[in-house]
């Protein structure tokens, strides 16, 4: 139980520097079409390799001032006993998620067509992506000690790499549509869940009850057999999982599927459902395990004739028993995004209002987002955001896109004005985007916005 | 490529401003409290410095059979002991009282001289005791008991000295029952001469009881000992103590101070009342809960303090000890961060 605790802990204090927002209504930039498959970039490009696409971003409801406290000069981790009960927990939620998401470009190039308006791209990716839930209960236990009664906790990952080609072409000289079809190959994907959880520490007795579910493809997890016979997984960490990687875990599809409308020659509405595809984690490299167990400790009773009882009391006891391994089906994480703009002073200046939904493993998450956005200069884009998340107010977003003839830069983040740790994370923000885009352009550039550009 | 200007950012100074914001707004907001390199996480815990976590270690049952007399009885429990000795507890107390006190029975010679009067003043009113009284003498201090009555002055009193030789059991207790009765005065001095001598036999064995390994995991050990406090430590937040109770439904009040040998933990003196009786805290170490845990071996002198004459005292009674364990400060050990 101890291993299992400190991979869950673990994820939750982890912030990483995973799709921004602010960068939905960026013309210049090849990652646009990531949002919506029928947006293309103004010209044709070559990105740098790894630098080309760089994206991470952190989704939850708790941030890190709710995980980290100072007690004077010290920073600790609310799980410190020097940290009261009432102080840790005041920071936390119902269920407490936490998720993690990087995106890395291996390879991407794109071009248009002779016409100018059709553009087609091709690009590998490196996806990563984790979320973490733990509910109130769970920490109230950790604090408090006595007694716990929770369910529904868990973790899961999953990475693959996505070889991707984006066809966007005009269906009427408003209409754009745009497809991207994805072949996936899996690295490494796991989940691990609580469905029960009890534990009572108390003067009469110690008592747990223990009941969950992992599953890990792409990692062959060492194995132990028991006294009586039961063979069980010996997990110890995460470095268990790095030292015998069996890649590929699997082979899946996707697709992306995309629409904008010029509604008005200065107001666009665009519309895409994202991620709709499935990953199927082979049987072979998969370890299935499933644990349901009761520990109870009332003490020994003894008396002068011998031993009445000795029941024991060992933590290790809390093992994944191996079940048969299975392939496995799990769909993507699908996401819709809708958004609008309007242009004025010839474009120079946009307001624009985009809402994205991400449905997560246990919940959905909704984002709204309202962005200004400039262009005093055909190759010079900046971009402000304010974005919702789930109707709670979350962060200003600033991106600035630098694209004249030749080369492609790109940054955008959530974080800049909020305050950070000298590692640049985010202290009180829960959401959190970094995106960064270095890219060279190549060939003309695009027609769709021709009349705009002159 | 052929396009790139190396000297953009100086023919295009508002890139170099909006640059230079970029980068002065990314650093202003800089929080050096949440240094992440120094996070302290060595003191992660369950609970807090203010938590405090009870564990049950073991139940430890003395039977009758358990409480032995030391002397020269024989091994006998201490029902037995007590309902041979009862012969020379008067049915009813002087002073009212409804228990005596066996320690002072045993060493205090007013004391005893008390209870000794009031029970030979029982047996001229009560003839059952008497013949109680006087069958125990006959059995077991028959030849004593003549030696002492042939020193008499009074010729009758050596005649029945000199006659109990010859009889039965029951005849040589019919016959001294009589002579209580006729010459009481004559008699008392032998009687309560071997009603002292009698007195040591209360004194009890030590119990001894080996307490068996508990199954604890050292996950679970770790939990209790990673943070203890050390023993220069005055005021100890973290600290680990041995605390229980209990039940006892013996007639009696014992005092009891046991001791866990290999742990050498001493419990000190205990006094252990009919019904329930608390042990208090005694501060233990890692090293203790380990010899503990690895099986270690109870050794308790004990010896009565009361005897309530009227409660019940039958095969079932007995005594239950109970050992647990109190944590004050988190449980640490469990998180490897």
């Amino acid at each position: 139980m101890k291993k299992i605790f400190c991979i869950v802990f673990t994820l939750l204090t982890t912030v990483a520097i995973a799709q921004n927002p602010t960068t939905y209504f960026m013309e210049g930039t090849p990652l646009r079409s990531q949002w919506n498959p029928a947006f293309a970039s103004q010209r044709g490009y070559v990105n740098i390799p790894v630098l080309g696409g760089l994206q991470a971003n952190v989704q939850g409801n708790i941030a890190l001032d709710n995980i980290l406290c100072t007690n004077g000069s010290e920073l600790l981790t609310i799980l410190s006993s020097s940290v009261s009960a009432d102080r840790a927990l005041s920071g936390l939620q119902d269920m407490n998620r936490f998720g993690i998401g990087l995106n890395m470009n291996l390879l991407g190039f794109g071009a248009y067509t002779k016409n100018g308006k059709n553009f087609w791209s091709f690009d590998v990716n490196l996806r990563a992506d984790a979320g973490v839930r733990a509910p109130y209960e769970f920490f109230d236990f950790l604090k408090r000690g006595n007694s716990g009664n929770f369910a529904n906790m868990g973790a899961d990952i999953n990475t693959y790499i996505e070889a991707g080609f984006t066809y966007s072409f005009p269906i009427m000289d408003k209409l754009y549509l745009g497809v991207r079809g994805k072949f996936l190959v899996g690295a490494v994907q796991a989940s691990l869940n609580f469905d029960e959880f009890d534990a009572y520490l108390g003067e009469d007795r110690w008592y747990a009850h223990v009941v969950g579910s992992m599953a890990v493809t792409g990692a062959e997890l060492p194995t132990k057999r028991l006294d009586d016979g039961t063979l069980v997984y010996d997990f110890k960490g995460f470095e268990d999982m790095m030292d015998d990687m069996q890649m590929p875990g699997g082979y899946g599809f996707g697709i992306d599927v995309g629409a904008t409308y010029d509604v008005l020659p200065n107001l666009q509405v665009s519309l895409s459902v994202n991620d709709l595809g499935f990953m199927s984690w082979s049987k072979k490299g998969t370890s299935i395990g499933q644990l349901d167990k009761d520990l109870e400790f009332e003490g020994v009773e003894v008396s002068a004739d011998g031993v009445v009882s000795q029941p024991r009391l060992d933590l290790g006891e809390l093992n994944f028993v191996v079940q048969e391994t299975e392939s496995r089906t799990k769909a993507l994480r699908a996401s819709v995004n809708a958004g609008g703009e309007y242009n004025f002073l010839n474009r120079k200046i946009g307001l624009g209002l985009f809402y994205n939904a991400k449905f997560w493993e246990y919940k959905t998450q909704h984002n709204l987002t309202a962005s200004a956005n400039f262009r005093p200069m055909q190759w010079l884009h900046l971009s402000g955001s304010y974005s919702f998340i789930n109707n709670r107010g979350s962060a200003v977003g600033l991106a600035l896109n630098i694209c004249p003839k030749g080369f492609n830069l790109f940054v955008a983040t959530d974080m800049l004005l909020s305050r950070k740790t000298p590692q640049w994370i985010p202290i009180s923000q829960s959401n959190v985007n970094v995106t960064f885009g270095l890219g060279i352009n190549i060939g003309k550039k695009g027609l769709r916005n021709a009349k705009s550009d002159e | 490529m052929s396009n790139i200007n190396p000297n953009f950012s100086m023919k295009h100074p508002l890139i170099a401003l909006i640059a230079m914001c970029f980068a002065i707004m990314q650093t202003s907001c800089i929080d050096e409290q949440y240094d992440l390199s120094k996070i302290d996480s060595d003191d992660v815990a369950i609970g807090s410095d203010e938590s405090e976590f009870k564990m049950p270690l073991a139940s430890v049952k003395i039977t009758i059979d358990d409480i032995c007399q030391s002397a020269n009885m024989g091994e006998i429990s201490i029902k037995e002991l007590y309902e041979t000795m009862s012969v020379w507890f008067p049915e009813s107390m002087p002073d009212g009282s409804t228990s005596i006190n066996v320690q002072r029975l045993m060493n205090d010679d007013a004391y005893f001289q008390m209870i000794f009067d009031d029970l030979y003043d029982e047996l001229l009113e009560n003839e059952e005791k008497r013949m109680a009284v006087c069958m125990y003498v006959v059995k077991n201090y028959r030849s004593d008991f003549i030696e002492s009555l042939l020193d008499s002055s009074n010729a009758e009193i050596v005649l029945l000295a000199k006659a109990l030789n010859t009889l039965s059991n029951e005849e040589a207790a019919e016959a001294l029952s009589l002579a209580v009765k006729l010459y009481p005065d004559e008699i008392k001095a032998s009687i309560q001469e071997l009603s002292a001598n009698d007195m040591p036999y209360l004194a009890l064995k030590d119990i001894n009881i080996d307490i068996p390994p508990l199954n604890i995991s050292n996950d679970v050990l770790d939990l209790l000992t990673a943070n203890l406090d050390s023993a220069a430590e005055k005021n100890p937040v973290n600290a680990l103590y041995l605390y229980g109770r209990v039940e006892s439904n013996f007639p009696f009040k014992f005092k009891l101070s046991p001791v866990l040998d290999d742990a050498l933990i001493n419990f000190g003196e205990l006094v252990i009342d009919l019904g329930d009786s608390g042990i208090n805290d005694i501060r233990i170490y890692e090293e203790d809960l380990e010899t503990v845990i690895h099986g270690s071996y109870l050794r308790a002198p004990v010896e009565v303090d009361q005897y309530y004459l009227y409660e019940n005292f039958d095969e079932d009674c007995e005594m239950t000890i109970y050992l647990s364990l109190r944590k004050t400060g988190g449980l640490s050990g469990f998180f490897e961060i």
